[in-house]
């Protein structure tokens, strides 16, 4: 092997020559020296900012009923003290019907700017008994430094907490300490009210960028420049002759030239990222080891190129075609990737079936985007219905299903659901007589977080501050208003809703509600807290029963414990809710005593996007973001996954009954099967629109057996984020879509691909004549 | 010294043929045509011809770097192209091209790993091969600082390095001074006197004709001869070229056939003639008839004797006089 480690070395040696990678590593050094000044400083949190109002209207709300409110009160101490004029202005917001948006921003802004002064007032609260104020351990244990000895900082800290609390449902918790970027120990802006993981994963997404759109091209393409000439120089004719005559193989030759361009490439992905690994480390106290997973990636995706410059170089023995060759692969696969990409994104994903609902005898389907369609028997075809697609004007690619539902109520023979359109809800009906044509009922509370049909025929929604049954509708108070030669009706208000809650239910920070199909409970859990209310002979709803999930009794009241505590999506059915957090953790837990029975990990790390239960929960079901769904027949104690054909391509499933389950595993395809054996007993496949076809067997075959080097990035981001999914839309839900992560198809085809190059110029080499 | 087993021929080819394609469907250049010799070792063997004979087409066959399209061509008893064969081969490239990133030193220490030495072993040989070329104190020096004849110097070194049994010097003084060819001539002389085989490819027939003991001349792919020098400039036959000096009746009375073409003025005036002579001793008669008409021989010289006359009659002019076939 003597020979060809030469040959490497004598690469390495040449790269060295270059001037280019002088200059390359003068650039990184200097990269790095400049990053070196930066570090952070975490001081306590005490300033608001905008980020923390979770909902400014309903803040002006509760800010003037703090006015009211009884005197001993933090809420009434802390509005007392707002100025008289941002008092007159919240209570007039509070007042409108339709505030501007404008005024509602401004009134926020001031807000915010007087909380920031109020926290620095000593006695803010000194007049307020300690059992009035909601303390929560970090401000019991402010608190319990005597006063003298607190800090200023500890001071505004004690009342930024009190005020966050007497303002749970409105003022987002914070961590207790915010980060503040410092660079040479001068601060750079404001501090950022991130916990030490929110720091840890707001580097990490800055690293992504960075590997993405800087470290990846620009490097990548640099390298490409200084190591084109490697191998056409090779043959130059009074070089290749000599280097033949030698005892050497030729293919040999060329392979460990090749890699003695890809050692020098490493060599500085090295550079680069161990010395940021170093400095996030050292600076910014981010030891993220993964980090140094981007060194190999980042050289193989130098290497996949490389292989069409080497192949190139072969064949034309020229540097410059050799550079040509590798920008006309890279353009080419840009562009089989975007035609590939677009397609899927406007076409193929917004079209996937996410939910499925049975209506009666119809069979309704729910896509990404929120259209919805009625599976027609007669012509074999998915017709659209319920007024197609919801989000008009919202470009397809959005995929944000704002339906919440819709739901099958079977007395009315009609289904409804509520279109969360920004700053207007609307709850909407379509009767299975009229075809599901959709009608709307009248505006829905923003913030639904719920809407099923109760056992004894109620409509009830759930949303962040009450339960609420849906009245039937009073056309008498609905009235018609002619605009511009359009009629828009204009439903009832809040009057349409009957608020059947307790008086202190608090469901502002639940990420799942499910509403039991048998006894109508409703259950809501977030922040690692789960509750169930339930109905009394008035047809009020009470609660029965809380528990921390995570068994720890102050976390629901811990602030910090609260952004640990995952979010979670939950389904109800029998004696049991089955609960799926982003951890990929599933508890089934008594309905009863909210006590886990038992917890499954099927898929670790992976976050769930639905959970279903049977109505007698006899079955439970988690679909994950891999697109697989877990099955578990609670008779059998058994998982029964494997069981369902189509896993790893399930985008919606429901049951149907307490024997059956309906899924979507293809476009246009939903099939039911029968439990628990799985076997399919019927299907609902449309044929696919022509746009369609040409993606599934033109654009897709092509993409699939091309080499797709760009995709190396989602191995990075696997890597760097540690999750196989990214969010696809602003929503942060867990059932929103996602863009699932791959981490090893791109490396496999580019692995294949490399193979394919570099055989080929071997044997051209092997077999051509010099 | 080198202990060779036997004294079978470093180089054998056998009726060898190259034929190279022209286009994908070209009929194709025909660069060797039934070539067939060999060489021994502890001789230094020439192959000649002029440009697009086929002398490099042959050395790469044996080399490896091309394949033949017929005949056998074997390299010290392995068939030609083999690793083992390359492995005791010493090769200089004409247009010999060292990367420019290479100083003398690392040249040496590359391509001596590539021929399987480690590098201390090329470290032990380096000094005093550089020496041996005239590269002393050079060693550090970047080649693209090197003049032609620096490079061929180094070129040399290296195909000197790992002692092999038999080295291909492929034009091996061009672009050298007076001084450096000779130093190469020493060196051959040196390889020769250990027994190595050295084959040698060159246009330069004076060169060859000092230190060569064998030569092979090839013609558009054919071989016209191979032998020794002796074979290809033999004593016996030719012409002689006299000048003399006397008067045109004495000249005339030796050499009746002779005829004075113009009037000549001045009996000093030398006088040119060719004649033609069997061997040595009848130039001897005929210098001693000159001498007894009092005809002064001013300067005497055998024509078609040196090897440049024996290649040009070989290989024809220009018009394609294929000139006289041996076998």
């Amino acid at each position: 092997m003597r020979p060809y480690f030469a040959i490497v070395a004598d690469s390495f040696r040449e790269a060295l020559h270059s001037r280019v990678l002088w200059l390359l590593l003068a650039l990184i050094t200097i990269f790095l020296l400049l990053l070196t000044p930066l570090s952070y400083s975490q001081p306590l949190t005490k300033k608001f900012s905008r980020r923390d109002v979770i909902d400014s209207r309903a803040f002006t709300k509760r800010l003037v009923a703090a006015g009211r409110a009884d005197k001993t009160s933090p809420q009434y101490a802390i509005y007392s003290q707002l100025s008289e004029s941002l008092q007159e202005k919240i209570t007039a917001i509070a007042k409108a019907a339709n505030p501007d948006r404008e005024s509602v921003r401004s009134a926020r802004k001031s807000i915010i700017n007087e909380f920031n002064a109020l926290v620095k007032k000593n006695d803010l609260f000194a007049d307020i008994p300690e059992d009035s104020l909601k303390l929560n351990s970090e401000s019991k244990q402010l608190l319990a430094i005597a006063t003298k000895d607190r800090t200023a900082d500890q001071n505004q800290r004690l009342n930024r907490v009190i005020i966050e609390r007497s303002f749970r449902r409105d003022l987002e918790p914070s961590p207790s300490k915010s980060v503040l970027l410092t660079y040479f120990g001068m601060p750079l802006g404001s501090a950022l009210p991130l916990s030490g993981d929110n720091f840890e994963d707001a580097v990490k997404t800055v690293l992504m960028v960075f590997m993405d759109l800087i470290a990846a091209p620009v490097g990548v393409l640099v390298a490409i420049l200084v190591t084109a000439s490697i191998i056409p120089n090779l043959f130059d004719a009074g070089s290749v002759n000599l280097l033949f005559s030698k005892p050497i193989m030729r293919p040999f030759l060329f392979l460990a030239k090749f890699f003695g361009g890809c050692w020098f490439v490493l060599i500085n992905a090295a550079y680069l990222i161990g010395g940021l690994w170093l400095i996030l480390g050292w600076r910014l106290h981010v030891w993220h080891p993964r980090l140094l997973y981007v060194i190999p990636i980042l050289t193989f995706l130098f290497a996949v190129y490389y292989t069409v410059s080497s192949l190139a170089g072969v064949v034309w023995r020229n540097t410059i075609m050799a550079v040509v060759a590798t920008i006309m692969f890279w353009a080419i696969c840009f562009g089989v990737g975007l035609a590939h990409d677009a397609m899927d994104a406007l076409l193929i994903q917004p079209n996937r079936i996410v939910k499925i609902t049975p209506a009666g005898e119809s069979m309704l389907s729910v896509t990404e985007s929120g259209s919805v369609a009625a599976w027609n028997k007669d012509s074999n075809k998915w017709t659209s219905c319920f007024g197609g697609r919801t989000n008009e004007g919202a470009p397809a690619f959005a995929l944000r299903n704002r339906l919440t539902g819709p739901v099958y109520d079977e007395a009315n023979d009609r289904i409804v659901a509520v279109d969360q359109k920004w700053g207007r809800s609307k709850l909407l009906a379509g009767s299975g007589e009229e075809e599901f044509e959709r009608e709307e009922l009248g505006s829905a509370p923003d913030g639904t977080l719920a809407l099923d049909v109760a056992p004894n025929g109620d409509l009830l929604l759930v949303d962040r501050e009450s339960i609420a049954r849906i009245e039937p509708v009073d056309k008498k108070q609905t009235a018609d208003l002619n605009m511009f030669g359009f009629k828009y009706t204009l439903g009832p208000k809040r009057g349409a809703y009957k608020t059947i809650s307790p008086k202190n239910f608090d469901a502002s920070r639940a990420t799942a509600v499910s509403i039991h199909p048998e006894d109508g409970s409703v259950l809501t859990y977030g922040g690692g807290e789960l509750s169930r209310y339930v109905r009394n002979s008035e047809g009020n709803y009470e609660l029965a029963a809380a528990r921390n999930v995570y068994d720890s009794a102050d976390a629901a009241d811990d602030a910090d414990d609260q952004t640990k505590a995952a979010d979670a999506v939950m389904a109800v059915g029998g004696s049991q809710i089955v609960l799926a957090d982003e951890n990929g953790v599933i508890r089934l837990i008594s309905l009863d005593t909210l006590e886990t029975d038992a917890t499954f990990t099927p898929f670790p790390k992976l976050e769930p996007r639905f959970a279903l239960a049977t109505d007698g929960g006899n079955f439970f079901g988690v679909l994950f973001h891999n697109r697989k769904l877990w099955l578990y027949d609670v008779g059998e104690s058994k998982d029964i996954s494997s069981r369902l054909a189509g896993q790893g391509k399930i985008t919606a499933a429901e049951f149907s009954g307490d024997t059956s389950l309906i899924y979507s595993d293809r476009m246009e395809r939903v099939v039911e099967c029968s439990l628990p054996d799985g076997k399919q007993v019927a299907s609902r496949e449309a044929s696919l629109p022509l746009l369609n076809k040409v993606f599934f067997y033109v654009i897709k075959p092509i993409y699939q057996v091309f080499p797709k080097p760009g995709k190396l990035k989602e191995t990075a981001q696997y890597f760097l984020v540690e999750q196989e999914s990214l969010q696809a839309s602003e929503s942060d839900s867990l059932s929103a879509a996602r863009v699932k992560l791959n981490p090893w198809p791109p490396v496999r085809h580019s692995a294949l691909f490399m193979f394919v190059m570099l055989a080929g110029a071997c044997l051209y080499i092997q077999y051509q004549e010099f | 010294m080198i202990s060779s087993s036997s004294d079978s021929p470093v180089i054998i080819v056998d009726g060898l043929e190259k034929q190279y394609r022209k286009g994908f469907f070209g009929k194709g250049v025909r660069a060797l045509n039934g070539v067939s010799f060999d060489v021994r070792p502890g001789e230094i063997f020439a192959l000649l011809g002029p440009n697009g004979a086929g002398k490099t087409t042959l050395i790469k066959i044996l080399l490896g770097i091309i394949r033949r399209t017929g005949g056998n061509a074997s390299l010290l008893g392995f068939p030609a192209g083999d690793r083992r064969g390359r492995m005791r081969v010493g090769y200089l490239p004409e247009h010999l091209r060292i990367p420019r990133h290479q100083t003398a030193r690392t040249a040496l220490e590359f391509y001596g790993q590539l021929s399987g030495m480690t590098k201390g072993a090329v470290r032990k040989k380096a000094d005093g091969l550089l020496e041996l070329v005239g590269l002393a104190g050079r060693d550090r020096e970047s080649v693209k600082q090197f003049s032609k004849g620096m490079l061929q110097r180094l070129g040399l070194a290296q195909a000197l390095l790992h002692d092999p049994e038999l080295i291909i010097l492929d034009e091996p003084t061009d672009g050298l001074d007076p001084v450096g060819r000779s130093q190469i001539r020493g060196i051959l002389e040196r390889l020769r006197d250990e027994g190595r085989g050295v084959f040698l490819n060159s246009h330069l027939l004076q060169e060859v004709e000092l230190v060569c003991d064998r030569v092979a001349i090839l013609q558009k792919g054919t071989l016209r001869f191979v032998g020794t020098m002796d074979e290809l400039t033999p004593d016996t036959a030719g012409e002689v070229e006299l000048k003399l000096i006397g008067s045109t009746d004495a000249i005339q009375r030796v050499l009746p056939d002779w005829k004075a073409t113009e009037q000549r003025s001045d009996a000093n005036q030398p006088v040119e003639v060719t004649l033609p002579a069997k061997d040595q001793a009848e130039v001897d008669a005929l210098i001693d008839r000159l001498r007894q008409e009092s005809i002064s021989v001013v300067s005497m010289k055998w024509q078609g004797r040196t090897l440049e006359d024996a290649f040009l009659k070989l290989v024809g002019d220009s018009t394609g006089d294929p000139g006289r076939m041996v076998n």
